[in-house]
């Protein structure tokens, strides 16, 4: 049972919070006023019920902070209270309101997180008080309105640009820049009559950097030399450009067999790169939650090896990329291999502090202002706290205690 | 702003808890503005207490360290310091 004093302080807390939120409720899109009443006839009958208010509330000493707002009906609390049969089936129009922005907002956002919102939020909440609807976690984090967004977060742009592609691509290599000085386009079939010595003079510094890239020791008019007063100059590039390696060979190739045939070598060689890969097949990836027995489900692909770790909780593999085994043990358990970790497989804990708050009797919620400890001596000082001791509620603002443990 | 959440786990706050998910199941209220209510009453209930209660308490327990168990610790604990509550 509640003192007076406490009783007082709560029902100040319930106005106070229906006050602040009444402009929240008025606004365009908000339920209204009545739902708002409603809100503060349950909760005061809740806590009614539980004690922790001395009815009937005296409202007379009640200062509403805005005087130019309507007053209040006070609900007959002795009553109990009875849902209104419209509030039942829930229509989508009450849940949300069309916006125009709902429908530019969903197509950008990635993933499945926002489709499903509707669908929770119809359904009603399974057992008695769900409070997992509101993430109210224990460890005191905030709650932002970002936990709903989308629907109703018309400010969240932030959230759009996860979905959109990187806007920076990846700087073109070195040699890319180096094309424009060219005083010679290298895609133009060669030319005679163009001034040999021009374009030596400016082909040796783009050869130095096509072709000394792992020494700059090397002599730099071994390999140029062999080029100049050539139309083409073959590039050794990447895979991906060997298309365009046929292309420069096809437009500057001169009758010169010598040419064509260095060039048709190197094209060829980029083509047994590039069909020349190296299979990869990669192993599952290893889950450090997984308990011991589902470790060896890692060496799957290694045949010989998975009878050496059949129990030992081991660390990752080393070699992913080792040629597939044949598969001989734990076939079953290649199902968890290949679902993704939800959270299914996380531990029960959850259960564990639903207990805990299920079984706790005594709770002194407050913030601490210093806690200390010598030997088995703790002594703590607390403030703004409340207390809830033997079916008692207690608030305090500053409280000292010793603890001999 | 960011505000403490531990005063929902007390009795108002669980009943404030209760009522708003009665109504958001019944689809009355909308979640955002159910979180709304939430952060406003975290913010009421901090400010209550810091201004409206003047209380002192003195906490002076000792456990007994011989067989140590710390749910029944913890009840012999608040059973005696019900009785050393100072208002």
């Amino acid at each position: 049972m509640a003192s007076s004093t406490t009783s007082g302080v709560y029902v100040h807390v319930i106005e106070d919070v229906i006050n602040k939120m009444r402009d929240e409720f008025m606004n365009n899109g908000g339920p209204g006023e009545s739902v708002l009443n409603e809100l503060q006839g349950i909760w005061e009958l809740k806590m009614m019920q539980a004690g922790a208010i001395l009815g009937p509330i005296d409202r007379s000493s009640a200062q509403k902070p805005t005087p130019g707002g309507p007053i209040t009906p006070v609900h007959d609390l002795n009553v109990p209270y009875e849902g209104t049969e419209e509030y039942e089936t829930p229509t989508a129009e009450i849940l949300f309101p069309p916006t125009p922005l709902q429908t530019p907002i969903q197509t950008p956002l990635p993933g499945t997180g926002q489709t499903p919102l509707p669908g929770t939020a119809q359904t009603p909440l399974p057992g008695t008080v769900d409070s997992s609807m509101y993430n109210i976690p224990t460890g005191g984090t905030p709650i932002t309105p970002n936990d709903y967004p989308a629907l109703y977060d018309s400010g969240g742009v932030n959230e759009l640009k996860a979905g959109r592609p990187s806007p920076y691509m990846q700087p073109p290599s070195a040699w890319m820049n180096q094309r424009p000085p060219l005083s010679v386009d290298v895609n133009v079939a060669y030319e005679e009559g163009r001034d040999e010595v021009d374009r030596g003079t400016s082909h040796q510094p783009m050869t130095q950097d096509f072709f000394m890239v792992p020494a700059g020791k090397r002599k730099r008019e071994d390999l140029p030399s062999q080029y100049r007063g050539r139309g083409y100059i073959p590039q050794r590039d990447g895979a991906g450009d060997a298309m365009s390696d046929d292309f420069q060979v096809i437009q500057g190739a001169n009758t010169e067999r010598d040419i064509v045939t260095a060039a048709k070598q190197e094209v060829f060689t980029q083509g047994e790169r590039m069909s020349s890969r190296i299979s990869q097949l990669d192993g599952p990836i290893p889950d450090p939650y997984d308990d011991v027995l589902s470790t060896p489900n890692i060496y799957n692909y290694q045949g010989v090896v998975n009878e050496d770790y059949n129990i030992v909780n081991t660390p990752a593999p080393i070699d992913q990329a080792a040629t597939p085994a044949v598969v001989t043990q734990y076939d079953a358990g290649d199902d968890d291999d290949d679902e993704p970790l939800n959270e299914n497989d996380d531990d029960d804990l959850d259960d564990v502090d639903q207990g805990e708050e299920l079984n706790t009797q005594h709770l002194v919620l407050a913030q601490f202002d210093k806690v200390t400890r010598t030997k088995s001596r703790w002594k703590c000082t607390l403030k703004d706290g409340i207390m809830h001791i033997n079916n008692k509620d207690i608030l305090f603002n500053k409280a000292s205690g010793e603890f001999d443990f | 702003m960011a505000t403490f959440e531990l005063y929902r786990r007390s009795t108002i706050g669980m009943c404030l808890t209760e009522t708003l998910d009665e109504m958001v199941s019944n689809g009355i209220l909308s979640p955002e503005l159910a979180i709304q209510v939430l952060v406003q009453f975290d913010k009421s209930m901090t400010e209550a207490l810091e201004t409206q209660v003047k209380s002192k308490v003195t906490i002076k327990v000792k456990v007994p360290s011989v067989g140590f168990d710390s749910n029944s610790c913890i009840s012999c604990v608040m059973d005696r310091f019900d009785s050393h509550i100072l208002l």
